[in-house]
């Protein structure tokens, strides 16, 4: 496996565990979640990261600098862009506080994806995957209803205002419950496969049971297994790149 | 790439990703039209916010090229220091 390909999954664990959790801070307090900003957040938290793993290196100091960095360079992005939503409606997280949030949150995602890969404590390896696992999942979760809401033709506003905590919140414990599950298995049935598949049954017997949507039932079994292929690679890629 | 070519980056894209960055539009537009870059690009015209999106990416390519030259640097004075 080359370095490319462990650094980019690795980065895209970051920064998507980074958002979700963020995306789930903005729904539980009101401030709007939006496409077009969580897709420039997306963009500009992704390269800060995954130049200083490609350049620089993973490990704590690396982690720290990428948790103020990238918050910072989207702090900044956000002080000279023009609006495109009406502010007078919606509460975007564009204060400067929120530059301490965001940086607090990338804390948690980076040393999260950091701990699974090279956390010396079974703990730590466990609870790294159990948030950069579910999280990752509802990251996907958050963009496939935000893209689906564009599809079915509503306007910015609309989507910004449908996107609320209590359409997220099966699927986020729905992600969470079967993360932890597949853990679960995998420390008393240790056979390759079985955890996702566990982690993704559950996500998509609970969300089917709650909305009885076939097609977002079958989306969060594939964002599972996608959520675990890409931790288990950039693990793997890690690991042997230091021996 | 070397020392010298990581600082080299990093001053470029300090510069011009300042440049975008922190310049306002109507200066940019009093200095050279052409530097706005305003026309279409597969169908997508180029507004205000993909240059300042594009000043933020050089931004980011300068710090972590300076940060690049910082480790370096250090790599060799722990170096220095064992010999």
């Amino acid at each position: 496996m080359s370095k490319f390909y462990p650094n980019f999954l690795f980065s895209i664990v970051v920064t998507i565990v980074m958002n979700a959790l963020d995306m789930v801070y903005h729904l539980a307090t009101g401030w709007a979640v939006h496409l077009n900003y969580v897709a420039i957040k997306l963009s500009v938290i992704f390269l800060s990261v995954w130049m200083i793993t490609q350049f620089i290196g993973i490990g704590k100091e690396e982690g720290v600098v990428a948790s103020i960095f990238g918050p910072f360079m989207f702090y900044i992005y956000y002080v000279f862009a023009g609006a495109t939503l009406n502010r007078e409606i919606f509460r975007i997280d564009e204060q400067f506080w929120f530059f301490f949030l965001h940086a607090a949150l990338m804390l948690i995602a980076y040393f999260a994806a950091w701990s699974f890969a090279k956390g010396k404590s079974h703990w730590a390896r466990t609870t790294g995957f159990i948030l950069a696992a579910s999280f990752a999942s509802i990251a996907f979760e958050a963009l496939f209803l935000m893209i689906r809401m564009r599809i079915d033709g509503f306007d910015e506003e609309t989507s910004a205002r449908m996107m609320t905590l209590s359409l997220v919140a099966v699927p986020v414990i729905a992600y969470i419950l079967g993360a932890m599950a597949g853990v679960l298995i995998d420390n008393f049935i240790k056979k390759n496969y079985l955890d996702r598949l566990v982690a993704g049954i559950i996500a998509f017997a609970l969300i089917y049971l709650f909305s009885k949507d076939l097609t977002h039932a079958i989306f969060a079994f594939v964002f599972v297994n996608i959520a675990y292929y890409v931790i288990h690679s950039y693990k793997k890629g890690i690991i042997s790149k230091a021996q | 790439m070397k020392k010298r070519g990581w600082l080299a980056l990093g001053i470029a894209a300090g510069i011009i990703g300042s440049f975008y960055e922190f310049v306002p539009r109507k200066t940019i537009k009093s200095i050279a039209e052409l530097l706005l870059f305003d026309m279409d690009v597969l169908g997508h015209r180029i507004r205000h916010n993909d240059l300042i999106l594009a000043g933020t990416v050089l931004l980011i390519i300068s710090f972590v090229s300076f940060y690049k030259v910082y480790k370096l640097s250090r790599n060799v004075k722990i170096i220095n220091k064992k010999e």
